[in-house]
This record gives C-alpha cells, structure tokens and sequence, in this order.
C-alpha cells in the first residue's frame, strides 16, 4: 500500500465497510474505486464505470438482459468490442435505478488521469442527477476540491478530511509496534516522536474556516 | 429496455449477516454466482478493487479516523433516503500521515 494516500484510503476503506455493515440487507449494493496513478493506462473513465457497474450488479439475479446480451454479442464477433463509455453508462443508471440504495466510493480521484477525468465527472454528475438513489462519496487532495464544486455546484456541504492528533498518535503507535528495527530505538526518541509528531502533523492539516473535527463551518 | 431483470430484480447481495469482512465479500465473492455470470462479470471489467480494499483494509489501524463516521454529515449522506440531501460527500486532504511526515518531523527533533 502507498503510504502518502493513507489517510484518505484509510477513510474510504472505512466508509465501504461502514456501508457494507449498515446496509446488509438485500437490494443495496456498493461500489469501490480505488485511484492509483501507477494504473493509468488502465484507468480510464469507461474502466471505472464498468468496474463500478459489474459490482452493483454482482448481487442482482438474473443479471441485466443489456448487460448479458452485451456479453453474447461481443462473444460473437472475432474481435470481441469492447463497451463504450455511454453504452456503460446508460447500463449503469439502469441498474443503478433498480437497487433500493447505491453507494459508489472513489478513493483518491486525484490520481486519476487528468485528461479522463473531465469524462469521469461528467458520467458521475449524470448518474447523481438521474438516480437520486445512488449515493457518491470520493476522497482528493484540496485542488480535487474545486472540481467537485464545478461538477457539483447543488451540493456545497461537502465534508474535508483532516486527521485528529489522536489519529496520528495511533498510527505512530502502531509504526513504532512494527519497527523492523527497534534496537535503533530508545525510551527517549519514542517519547519525543509521540509527543512531537501528532502535534505537527495536525497544526500543518490546520486550515482558516475549518472546525476541530475537519468539517466545514 | 423493459428487460425483466430491471422490472423484478432480485439481490444476493450480503445474504450472509455477518461481520463486515463477510459482508463485503459477499459483494463480489458470492457463491451463488453462476459460472455465466461470472464470465459476464469479468468480461464487463477485469478490475479487482477488493484485493485492493483488503490490503488497505489490513493496514489500516483500529479507531483512526472513526471520527468521520461520527459527523453528521455523514450520518444524514448515508442513512437519509430523501432526494434533498446532498448525494456526493467528498472528503478532503494532503497527504496522509505516513512516511513522509515522519521524515519531515525527524528534522523538528
């Protein structure tokens, strides 16, 4: 795992389990993207969609008509055509309007390409607009921000994540556990390191306009 | 269109109550699945996010940033079924608090 986007993956991969958790029931379904510039190739706007599409409809019995007939036509030519970003789309607001609840969780869109992304927003703005029962959480860094209010401009109350001392003072706690070197250590430097780390890390997340619990006022 | 998978669907998702790791992997790994489906499901896309929710999910650490799922905010985007309700919640933020902080607070000691 990349160490720089821990804090936003950790806070995706704990909403997925908290919506998994919450809604184990039938006919909801969720849905995870994690970003990672090192996959860009492969990242793009119809790769997301479809990876998305395949996990609300990984419950749904029988699977789509659209979807299975899709399959059989690309089985039967030579060349196997892949699906386009709209076909994927109209499937997907589709199914997505035949689940009870949707969620879609996109880690890190940050690390998404550049040049697919306007495409990316643009699918996830008309599935929000079109399925008022999805539900889309992402996470970014501050500049992602901006785009989410281009895209996004109905919904102003968007939360920020900030990392509380506490969480940092856990996570130095669990690296100094797991120190593949702990002779270098001593009672000392760890009482310095969880004494000095927690506090600079959270002054340096302090942001004008913030509360302490990192949603906007 | 007006395919009757749309008009009277059925779900396996999470048919297991369980914890949340069954839960989840109820989700792509249900057992029910068909050999077809699975083949339509991997034509569809060859993008496996679970192993990557799972890694990230083996490293994360009990209790940071529980904080979140405390905020109303989050409470009022996932429980609320009402259209008025803001469908996207983003959430924010440099860098985590990995290596590189340490690194740069070693300089501080």
């Amino acid at each position: 795992m990349r160490e720089s986007n821990l804090s936003a993956e950790t806070k995706s991969s704990l909403v997925i389990d908290t919506l998994c958790d919450v809604f184990d029931r039938d006919n909801v379904a969720v849905a995870c993207i994690y970003c990672d510039f090192h996959a860009h190739k492969e990242q793009t706007a119809t790769g997301v969609l479809a990876a998305v599409l395949k996990q609300l409809v990984a419950g749904v019995e029988p699977i789509p008509d659209e979807i299975k007939e899709a399959f059989d036509r690309a089985k039967r030519k030579v060349d196997g055509r892949t699906l386009r970003l709209a076909e994927i789309r109209t499937m997907l607001i589709k199914s997505a309007s035949s689940l009870g609840r949707g969620f879609i969780c996109i880690d890190a869109l940050d690390e998404f390409s550049t040049k697919h992304r306007p495409e990316l927003w643009g699918s996830l703005q008309q599935i929000v607009r079109e399925c008022p029962n999805i539900r889309l959480f992402t996470t970014g860094r501050p500049h992602i921000r901006e785009e989410v209010k281009k895209y996004f401009p109905k919904y102003p109350d968007l939360s920020s994540v900030k990392p509380t001392k506490q969480d940092i003072f856990g996570y130095v706690t669990m690296r100094l556990k797991n120190d593949p070197d702990p002779d270098a250590m001593d009672r000392e430097l760890e009482a310095d390191i969880l004494r000095i780390i927690p506090d600079k890390i959270s002054g340096a997340y302090a942001e004008p306009g913030y509360n302490e619990s990192g949603v906007i006022n | 269109m007006g395919s009757s998978a749309y008009q009277n669907p059925t779900f396996n998702i999470n048919q297991n109550v369980g914890n949340v790791t069954d839960s989840h992997n109820n989700v792509w790994n249900n057992c029910t699945i068909s050999d077809e489906k699975r083949h339509v499901l991997e034509w569809l896309s060859p993008m496996v996010p679970r192993e990557r929710h799972q890694a990230v999910r083996d490293g994360r650490v009990d209790g940071v940033g529980n904080w979140l799922l405390g905020t109303k905010e989050f409470e009022k985007w996932h429980t609320s079924e009402d259209e008025v309700v803001n469908p996207v919640l983003f959430c924010y933020g440099d860098p985590g608090v990995g290596k590189t902080y340490l690194r740069c607070v070693k300089a501080a000691l």
